[in-house]
Parts: structure tokens; sequence; C-alpha cells
């Protein structure tokens, strides 16, 4: 039983005061009579200069006592929970971002959400359907429209806490996406953030009604939200970012150490809300730099970060190959490689070179060193069989340390040759075809690669496309089929600059200029580079060229930006390249 | 200050008298038969010339037939002493009608009786003790100073019977009137008891307030004495308000058998009654006035 106004709890100060009303003697009004000895003498006269008296029982104290506490349990509004039964098909959006793992409540955020989730599942009848989607940074659905409670539970605990945030637009993408029209549906969504976006914006073209559970009950949080070392040529130092995400000023101590032992401890103040930067210095020794704050708060993981200091190494690496430029740009990525480029012809072995990427070509003989084989020509040691198609790429073992960080969600291949009978080592990728790259760790770690990265082609594309067309259950999906490359080309050739917008009249500053265009099918989803991540924006409040004349506030409301990650990028069937 | 008694209730009082049963002997002349003998047109007896007497009072017609001297004796005629004894204690001064004021104006009303048929009235009022209302008036003309001296008595103080004594035996024998309501802690029949032996035809007249005798409130209360200050809580139900009547009428009927038991007249009147219904009627229904 809960309570639904605790606080007239306190009108229970009535019943003792009804029961003094009883222990104080009446104050009677004062006659005078001509004789008092014609009055019998009921009560004594000592007594009769006391303000109290016995108390004794009476049929009317018990009345006004009870009559007491039944109003006084009435104002407390005392109310049963009860389970509402749900919808015919229930959506579920699970955050299992980072600040999740906080455990102001017990054992944590996400574990007292799953047990919630948990609950619902067993209220689930022999006609119910339950949709679970976990939102991390890439939203997934981890169990699509089963009714089985068992399958509900092994996925809902199959769902483990991410280090990144929550991804909830495209969570709400794929919510949408799994709910039949005019189906009988709910979705709720158990989170500790904020969820005024929803409110105002995505719940408005959702097709269901959504149902906020709010997990967690402190918003105390004081967090090391970066650390970063720089070198310069006199001296290395870290900075720190230090942010108070909580409502009230904190002070607690900073213990700076590296490897080789405590550097610093000093006291920070900050204020609600507040972000302070902080300079602090890397001795020449350290290899590695941990700030940490006792910040006694329940989510301890941003309460201590740890960054490599190492000195800036530079690895000479050659790459073979008869032209790919992709391949090329791909390894000058990497600021502590030095890239020679050179033709197959010219090759010839060397030992300067830390790592040697050959490009669909095989020496004579393979180096002792490392390297990696790209695409080994047919007939050569390495090659494998005949090209086949590949359909989901992933980790042979999800465990391997060569794959920490490393996430196969974006990668798609479209054809690798046949590399199953290969001796040449483990297999790292693999896809249910074939294994894609195969590594060997002796005596020097060389991989092969049975598959050319380039450009993708409309082929590729339109196979990711298909991906989304058709849900793995194979029922049709909201979304209309990307825009053909060329036919956004055209679009963009013709019509550019549609729209350069470069700040909005209430301080909004995209960090590059977001392009709008008029397109029907661009309106509906216009991305943007921000900071060189991609954004993407719903078509919704977006400016139609043909009905709003330009000026200065195109009126793009800032909660329809949200992150596009490749799900969303899917989803909006728009890639990055195409508005850079 | 209002007059004590109205023009016209004077002017009907003055028809009446107080009554004795017996002569009584005053000192001065007035209306009153006396047991003493004097002039007055009214034979009283014979007895026989001794030297000395007045030869005028010889009745020479029995002297010729009988041949002696014989004196004939005339009834003297006097005056009557009238003592008032008023009760002005804490307990008069209550009720509605204030039954002290009530007191004062029928003491005032048999004493303009008294002082209308030539007698002599002695004033006292007393409450824990008695206070003297100073030389006796009489005559009609001393109503005013009689009238004008009663009110000019307060109210207030216990009431003390017991030293109303002294003052009622040494009084001549006459009438005294007591007007008390009877209340206090002193008993009463040691007065009572005093009047007989000074030989008083005396008449006992109990005024109490209407608000006594028929309670007007009910409920909790503390109740005061009026006399003592003392106080008591008490809770007016009907078994306390009987309680009260039963202590009341014990406390009227002893009075009233004292009264009886010494020849006295008594009477009980409450204080709402007028004064005028008090005299024609309930005085005169006991044989005071006439």
């Amino acid at each position: 039983m809960t309570f639904l106004a605790p606080a007239a709890a306190a009108l229970a100060i009535t019943l003792p005061v009804i029961v003094a009303l009883y222990f104080l003697r009446i104050r009677r009004p004062t006659r005078v009579v001509p004789w008092l000895d014609l009055w019998p003498d009921q009560i004594r006269d000592r007594q009769a200069n006391v303000p109290w008296q016995r108390l004794r029982f009476s049929w009317l104290l018990l009345l006004q006592l009870l009559v007491a506490g039944v109003l006084v349990a009435a104002a407390v509004q005392p109310a049963l929970s009860a389970s509402a039964s749900l919808a015919a098909h229930t959506v579920v959006l699970l955050d299992a971002s980072a600040s999740m793992q906080a455990k102001d409540v017990q054992p944590s955020r996400l574990d007292w959400a799953k047990r919630e989730i948990g609950a619902m599942i067993d209220q689930l009848g022999p006609q119910d359907r339950m949709t679970l989607i976990a939102m991390q940074s890439t939203a997934r659905v981890v169990a699509s429209g089963s009714g089985d409670h068992d399958v509900m539970h092994r996925a809902l605990n199959g769902i483990g806490p991410s280090n990144g945030p929550a991804d909830l637009s495209g969570a709400l993408s794929l919510a949408a996406g799994s709910v039949r029209a005019g189906e009988d549906s709910r979705a709720y969504l158990f989170s500790d953030g904020i969820v005024e976006p929803l409110r105002t914006s995505f719940a408005n073209g959702l097709p269901f009604p959504i149902e906020y559970h709010r997990v967690g009950v402190s918003g105390e949080n004081l967090g090391l939200t970066s650390l970063t070392v720089r070198t310069s040529a006199q001296s290395r130092a870290a900075y720190l970012r230090v942010h108070n995400f909580g409502q009230q000023a904190r002070t607690f101590t900073l213990e700076w150490r590296s490897d080789a032992g405590l550097i610093d401890v000093r006291s920070v103040s900050l204020a609600a809300g507040q972000a302070q930067d902080l300079a602090l210095p890397v001795p020449d020794a350290a290899n590695t730099v941990t700030a940490r704050i006792d910040a006694k708060d329940n989510f301890g993981l941003d309460d201590s970060v740890t960054a490599i200091a190492r000195a800036p190494r530079a690895f000479r690496v050659l790459l073979v190959t008869p032209g790919n430029v992709f391949l090329e740009q791909a390894l000058r990525l990497r600021t502590d490689f030095q890239l020679d480029v050179i033709a197959p012809a010219a090759y010839r072995a060397a030992t300067s070179y830390a790592m040697t990427v050959f490009d669909r070509f095989s020496p004579p003989a393979l180096p002792e060193a490392p390297f990696i084989m790209v695409d080994p020509p047919a007939g050569s040691a390495l090659a494998g069989g005949a090209a086949v198609g590949i359909g989901r790429v992933r980790a042979s073992d999800a465990g391997d340390p060569l794959l920490t960080n490393v996430s196969l969600q974006d990668v798609h291949v479209a054809r690798s040759q046949d590399l199953r009978a290969s001796s040449f080592g483990r297999a790292l990728i693999t896809s249910v075809q074939t294994p894609l790259v195969l590594v060997r760790d002796e005596p020097y770690r060389q991989a092969l690669i049975g598959a050319e990265p380039k450009r993708p082609s409309r082929r590729a594309r339109d196979h990711r496309a298909g991906d989304r067309r058709h849900d793995r259950h194979g029922r049709a999906t909201r979304w209309e089929p990307p825009p053909a490359r060329d036919r956004l080309d055209r679009h963009l050739r013709r019509h550019r600059p549609a729209r350069r917008l470069h700040g909005r009249a209430d301080g909004f500053r995209p960090h590059r200029p977001l392009v709008v265009c008029s397109q029907p099918v661009l309106r509906r989803h216009v991305p943007a580079h921000a900071g060189g991540q991609a954004r993407a924006a719903s078509g919704e409040g977006l400016p139609h060229r043909a009905d709003r004349p330009p000026r200065p506030d195109p009126g793009l409301a800032v909660d329809c930006i949200a992150r596009a990650d490749a799900g969303a990028r899917r989803v909006a069937g728009i890639s990055p390249w195409a508005l850079s | 200050m209002a007059a004590l008694l109205e023009p016209p209730l004077l002017r009907r009082l003055e028809a009446l008298a107080v009554l004795v049963r017996r002569a009584v002997k005053g000192q001065m002349g007035g209306e009153r038969r006396s047991v003493s003998r004097g002039r007055s047109p009214e034979f009283a007896d014979f007895r026989n010339y001794s030297p000395g007497d007045d030869y005028r009072l010889i009745d020479w017609n029995a002297y010729a037939r009988l041949d002696r001297f014989v004196l004939r004796l005339f009834v003297a005629e006097e005056e009557l002493p009238l003592s008032l004894f008023i009760d002005l204690s804490g307990s008069m001064d209550w009720g509605r009608p204030n039954k002290a004021e009530v007191a004062k104006r029928l003491a005032g009303a048999i004493a303009y009786v008294a002082l209308a048929s030539l007698d002599r009235v002695r004033l006292t009022v007393f409450a824990e003790g008695p206070t003297s209302g100073g030389a006796p008036y009489r005559g009609r003309h001393a109503a005013a100073g009689l009238f004008a001296r009663i009110q000019s008595f307060p109210a207030g103080g216990p009431t003390g019977y017991a030293r109303l004594v002294a003052p009622i035996t040494r009084q001549r024998p006459g009438m005294t009137v007591l007007i008390t309501d009877g209340l206090g802690a002193s008993p009463v029949e040691p007065a009572i008891t005093a009047l007989r032996l000074a030989r008083q035809e005396g008449a006992v007249l109990q005024l109490l307030a209407p608000q006594e005798v028929a309670l007007d409130w009910t409920g909790d209360a503390r109740l005061k004495d009026a006399e003592t200050g003392l106080e008591r809580e008490v809770t007016a139900t009907p078994a306390t308000q009987a309680a009260y009547r039963t202590a009341l009428g014990r406390r009227t009927d002893e009075i009233e058998r004292a009264a009886r038991r010494h020849g006295l007249r008594f009477a009980r009147l409450t204080s709402d009654e007028p004064i005028e219904d008090m005299v024609q009627r309930t005085l005169r229904q006991v044989g005071l006035l006439g």
C-alpha cells in the first residue's frame, strides 16, 4: 500500500490533542450563589485548583478518536498498486547507457529497470507480444514481437550496461517500425535521462502512446568527463575536465597519480552544473596518468579516468598496391604512420618498415615481418577460393583483444574470397559464408583480408537498404527506399546552395553549415556534418522552399536534431558524403 | 436616589395599622391600648380610693350608692414600639429583583404603617453584626428620615444571627419584625428564641429571590458563595437541582417551625412580588397588618 499524500499524516497530531483535552479540566463559568451549602459537594475543592484530571474512560473520547483517525487515514490517500493490463503489443525501450550503472537504487539502475521489465514479461498473456529495445550508443532490438516468456527473459538478461550514451531517437525509430498500423500497442521507456525532447517532438509522431518510467532517485553526480595528454617539444601536460552534474555545489579532493606514483592532491570546488578544466603536469617517466576524485556519489564509473601518456612514436609503413586510394587514405588517417606507397613492381624486401601492406599483390617470398595481405591475387600462395557474397559480418571471438573498441556494426562486405580452406591462421572476423580476416601472431603478427576495401557500390548500398525495407521477420517497414545517389547529386547541383544555415537567432550554431533542401525526399531526412560527426534531422519542422520564404531563423527545432549513428543513417537512407 | 416608596403606595398604607394580639406598654401616648391606666374616653375599671389619688377621678355616683370613695380608671392609649431587623448580609444582595433592595422597601412600608399610627419605630440592620439605625422614629414626619436611613445601608458580609440576641433582648416588649432570607452558615434559631424571651410579638418574614426558588440555569458552573467567597464546582443536573431544592426546603421549614414554636408570625415572600401585594395580602393574611 502506498500513500498519495503522506504529508497529511501531520494531521495525526489531532489525536493526542483530543486526548489532552480530556486531561484538562473543564473551564466552568463562575456563578455567585447566596449560600453554597445548599448545593451538593460533587467535587472536592482541592481538585478544583489543579488544571488536569485523571483520564477516565469515555465513550465520547473513543468516538472522537475514531472519527479523527478515519479522517487522517482518508487525508493521506492510501492507494493500492495494481498493474494495468498490457497492450496487445508492448514495446519496451531500456536505457543501457553508462549512467544506468549508478547505484542510487539497488542493485543498480539497470538491474532495477530489468527487474521491472521482468515483471512486465511475466504479465504477458497468451496473445500478447513484446518487443524489447536496448538503448546504448546504438539502439538495437534484442527481442522482437515475442510472447515467449523464456525468450524474453533470456533477451532481457543479455542486456548489459555500456559506457556510452543512449540512442533515444534510434530506439524510437526502431519501435515505430516494429508496430503495425492500427495495432493495439504501447511503449514503455525505462531511462534515467532527460525526456523533455521526447515529450515535445518525438512523442507526437509516434503511432503508440509512450509511458516514461524514470529510473533512479538522485541526480547528483560528479564526473571526470575527459582526460587528454598533450606533448610538446618541452614538456607534457594533461588536460582534465571535471563536471558537477548535480544540483548542489561540491568540494572534493582530486588525486593525480602516474604509474610512477602520486603526483599531486588538490581540493577543487564546483558550483552546481559547473565544469572546470584543469591542466596538470605529467612527469617525463610516466607512461599512464590517472585522475581520481572522491565524489562519493552513486555513479562511480566517472570518478576515475586514466590516459596513456606515451611519447609519440612513428612507424614506417609500406603500402604495395597497384592503386587503391581508399586503402591509402585509411592508412594515412593514422598520424603515427609514415606511409610509403609503391607499385608491386618496385617492391623489394626491406626490413626498415614496421609493417607492410600488400594490396592485391603477393610477393614471391613473404617477408618475415608484420604484414597485412589484402585480397591476394588468384594463384598466389595465400589466395583463397572464388569470391562469395557476404552477409552479416561478426567477430569470430567477441572477446578477442584485437577487437577491443572495434565495432563491426558499420562494417559491410559485399564479396570476399573464400578463405575457409586457408591455413593462414585463426579467424578474427568472419561471416556465415567464409572467414573474412585471418591473423597469426607468431613469429610476427600477420593478417590476411579476403576483401578489397573500396568505395561502397550502389549494389552494396541497396543491400544495406534492403536490410531495412524488411525487418528480420519479413515485415515491411515504414521507411521509404533511400534516394539514389545520382538523384541526390543532381538535386544538389541544381539547387546548391539551397539554404545554408550558419546559425539561428536564438543562439544555436551548428558546428558546420547545415544544408536544407527543398526536395521532398530530402526534406524528410536532412543530414549535416557537425564537428566531424554525422547528424541527421527529422523532416518535422524544416522549412520548405516553396511555402516558406528564406529568413534568418528557419525555425529548425533544436530537438529535432539527433545523433545519427549507423542505425539512424540506415533508417534515413542517407550517407554522410551526400552533403559534406 | 429613587424614593424608597411611591406616594400612592404610602397613601394606601396609611389605612393600615400594625396588629398586636395584646396590649403593650409604650413610653408615650399614642393610639394603642396600653396595659397601664390613663386618660382616655374608654372606661377600664374601678378601684378603691387611697390617699394621694387624684380626687378628680372619684366616681361620685358610686359614693352616693356605696358611701365610700371609688375611683374610675380609664384605659391608657400609648404608642407601639416596633423594631425592624433587616438582614443586609451578602446573601441578601442577590437575585433579580435584589433581595436587599426589596427588604428595604418592605421594611419601609411596614415602618410607614407604624409611623402613620403614631407608633415608635426602631431600625436595626444586621449582617455579621447588628447596626443600629439611630434613635427611634415617631410620627409621620419622620418617615422621610427613616427611608433615607434605610437606603444608606450597604449590603454585604456574612450573616450572624447569634449576635442579634443581645439587641433583641434589650428591647421593651413590643412588636419586632425580622426580615431575612434565612440563609447562611449561622442558625436562625437563637434570634427567634430571643424574641420570645424578650416578650416580643414578632414576625419573621423570609424573603427569597425567584431564582433561588426556581433555578434558571443548568450545566457546569463554578459556584461562589456570596458571603464567604468560597467556590465549588457543580454540574447542575436534575439530581443536583433536586438536592438543592431539598436543602432549601429543609432550611425554610426549620425557620418556619421555629417561628411557630415561639408564637411568631411567619411569612415567605419572593422578591418579585410587588410591595403592595406583600403588604396588602401576605402580611394581612398572617395578621401582621390590618
